[in-house]
């Protein structure tokens, strides 16, 4: 009976250990990737609406896809008008909510040319499924 | 002449006249029919499931409309909660409860009777509703959403919570004050011990879902503006209001089956159970750390990162008892005598499967890595491992432990088996290939997908067929068994034999009454 304390004690213990590790580790990540004052090269306003999606440039410029050159650093201000959408770069491992009334911040800083499907991540109605798009990195 | 009539309908089963089943306030013909009415549910929930893994067996679908395909998943996400999983082990409580304290009958068994009826109105208001917000509600989706199908969602939920509500304040003062003497509070059985934190989790939470839905209810019809940005609302209020009920929601589910699963395993395996306070403080601890856990559901929404890590802490932290749980469970299987009934076969799956699906959950917990996962299919195989995977097959594993006490019969035990390697190989078919879709990038809701996703789809819906065919083997038997099963023994498991008996308070008043009428009764006798 002793034999299990022990397993119980070093299950326990070393659960505790890994898990200080991930958060340390996923502190420090965040801290890197979710800095508000990064510098960047180009500011898209992205406007989600059901069911598709708009990039407005600093020229004044919109289009359904997003074009960026490669190695730019991009600051995508994301805006809802109607109901919670979600930008999803599965390429990117990126994923925030697009939430009306507030504005939400994502950088991102493509270096490999290529076409990247964007999705919609959260539910936002009947033609949620439709809400794909590109980004191309030129 | 009266009399006469009585002892005629006395021959009669109470669940044969339909008088007796409205009008019944006996625990156990209250357990049984919440645990039937939960298998209805079951089944309809498992064909609505069935028509969405059809329609996504092709990319592009077509099975079903775009519309139909959002109430598929939000009806078939909110039955198989509100109506399968919470029911099943109200039912199991409802029965075993009253027995395992020496009880005679709930404390309050008219609420109790009460509590029942409301579900089955509610399930109603739910499918006629047929709402399509997803299971979540997340406004202002299921503020714009028009039609009545989202109010009907709203109140069926609020009258489930009540149900809910009324059943756990039944199950705690029933424990409070009808426990036989030589109970105490460190040795009630385990099952009543999870009941009992259930139903307190139950109380502090659903309120909070009221709340939320009644001001979900406010904004749809007399327009406020709650959750609307543009009223001076905030959108984000609802997601914290919903998880801060939706999360303890799964120890609400988790709990009964960790609890049930604790009383199985040591009779199964003929050895005391190894650990009993680390269990009740695992589950204690597990309702408290569970309110501290709900925004890790809201890691995307742009909340600031201090608002954030703490819960990223607290739901790494919440998996250390449910660890400590498993741990014990398997301190008393080792060196035990296991036995390869059917039973046996689904706990072990449950806690084979309550491993997989817990330790994919802490992947999640780190934020940086939700990010990427958030809303994918990986979630969504996460959670199923967890709800079919272990939970449901806890309340399979139940189903068949104590059908021989609820209809005083056996079970086909080959086709139990069958039942066991269908929905073990099904599910790692349908899940794993959800996570692996996940992985990929496969955001969850989607009617139609990139085409580069089929192939993993179409293993899901294989497995998805898999699991239907076993489940319906598994209700045939059932049904079947109770008309012509081999008559059961009154200690089918050789528990009491063992010194271990099913029911610990009844068969202590058993020994307690052959004692003063000085016969001796070697065996426990159930009463169904």
């Amino acid at each position: 009976m002793e034999r299990a304390k022990l397993v119980e004690r070093v299950t326990i213990i070393g659960a505790i250990l890994l898990f200080a590790y991930i958060g340390y580790t996923s502190y420090a990540v965040l801290q890197e990737i979710e800095n508000p004052q990064q510098p960047y090269d180009l500011l898209v306003k992205v406007n989600a609406r059901q069911f598709a999606w708009e990039f407005v440039y600093p020229d004044g410029s919109v289009s359904p896809e997003l074009r960026v050159k490669a190695g730019q650093t991009v600051r995508l201000e994301l805006h809802s008008g109607d109901v919670i959408h979600s930008l999803f770069i599965r390429d990117f491992q990126l994923k925030k909510d697009v939430v009306p009334g507030r504005t939400n911040v994502v950088y991102l800083t493509p270096l490999v040319p290529g076409r990247y499907v964007i999705q919609c991540a959260e539910f936002c109605g009947r033609g949620h499924y439709s809400m794909v798009t590109y980004l191309v990195v030129e | 002449m009266t009399v006469q009539v009585q002892r005629e309908r006395a021959e009669v089963p109470w669940y044969k006249s339909l008088n007796k089943i409205i009008t019944t306030t006996h625990h156990t013909h209250i357990g049984m029919l919440y645990i039937a009415f939960a298998y209805l549910m079951f089944i309809v929930g498992g064909l609505l499931a069935a028509l969405m893994r059809w329609e996504l067996a092709t990319p592009t679908g077509g099975f079903v409309a775009p519309e139909l395909y959002s109430s598929l998943f939000t009806v078939h996400g909110t039955l198989m909660i509100f109506f399968w999983a919470m029911p099943v082990f109200a039912g199991f409580a409802n029965y075993l409860l009253p027995k395992m304290i020496g009880a005679p009958d709930m404390y309050y068994p008219k609420l109790n009777a009460l509590s029942f009826w409301l579900l089955p109105v509610s399930a109603g208001l739910l499918l006629l509703g047929w709402p399509n917000v997803g299971w979540t509600g997340y406004a202002p989706l299921s503020v714009r959403e028009g039609g009545v199908g989202v109010d009907m969602w709203i109140l069926s939920l609020h009258l489930a919570g009540t149900s809910s509500i009324i059943g756990s304040l039944n199950f705690i003062v029933t424990t409070w004050r009808l426990r036989r003497p030589g109970i105490g509070m460190w040795n009630i059985p385990l099952f009543v011990w999870a009941m009992v934190v259930t139903a307190f989790i139950i109380i502090f939470a659903v309120p909070v879902i009221a709340f939320a839905l009644t001001l979900l209810l406010l904004d749809r019809n007399l327009g406020t503006s709650f959750y609307l940005a543009e009223g001076g609302g905030d959108p984000i209020l609802w997601q914290h209001l919903f998880w801060f009920f939706g999360h303890p929601e799964v120890y609400i589910l988790v709990l009964p089956a960790m609890g049930v699963v604790s009383e199985m395993i040591p009779r199964l395996v003929k050895k005391p159970i190894y650990g009993y306070r680390p269990i009740v403080w695992s589950s204690i601890l597990i309702a408290i750390l569970g309110y501290g856990v709900w925004a890790h559901h809201m890691f995307t929404t742009g909340l600031s990162i201090t608002a954030l890590l703490p819960f990223m802490l607290m739901t790494m932290s919440v998996a250390i008892p449910s660890g400590v749980k498993v741990v014990n469970w398997e301190a008393t299987i080792f060196g035990g005598r296991l036995r390869f009934n059917t039973p046996t076969l689904f706990t072990l799956s449950f806690i084979a499967t309550f491993i997989v699906g817990g330790i994919t959950g802490v992947f999640q917990a780190s934020i940086p890595v939700d990010y990427h996962l958030q809303d994918t299919y990986w979630v969504v195989g996460h959670m199923h491992f967890i709800l079919f995977g272990a939970i449901s097959q806890a309340a399979f594993a139940a189903t068949y432990y104590y059908f021989p006490y609820f209809t005083k019969r056996m079970y086909s035990e080959t086709l139990g088996k069958v039942h066991f390697v269908t929905a073990n190989i099904g599910q790692y078919l349908v899940f794993m290939s959800m996570m692996a879709l996940g992985l990929m990038g496969m955001p969850r809701r989607y009617y139609a997908y990139l085409p580069e996703f089929q192939s993993l789809h179409v293993v899901a819906t294989a497995g998805a067929i898999i699991i239907g065919i076993g489940s319906l083997i598994f209700i045939l038997n059932l049904l079947i068994s109770w008309r012509i099963g081999p008559k059961a023994r009154d200690d089918p498991w050789d528990a009491a034999k063992n010194n271990m008996p099913d029911f610990m308070g009844e068969y202590m008043n058993q020994q307690e009454a052959s004692r003063l009428k000085g016969v001796t009764q070697p065996t426990a006798e159930s009463h169904g």
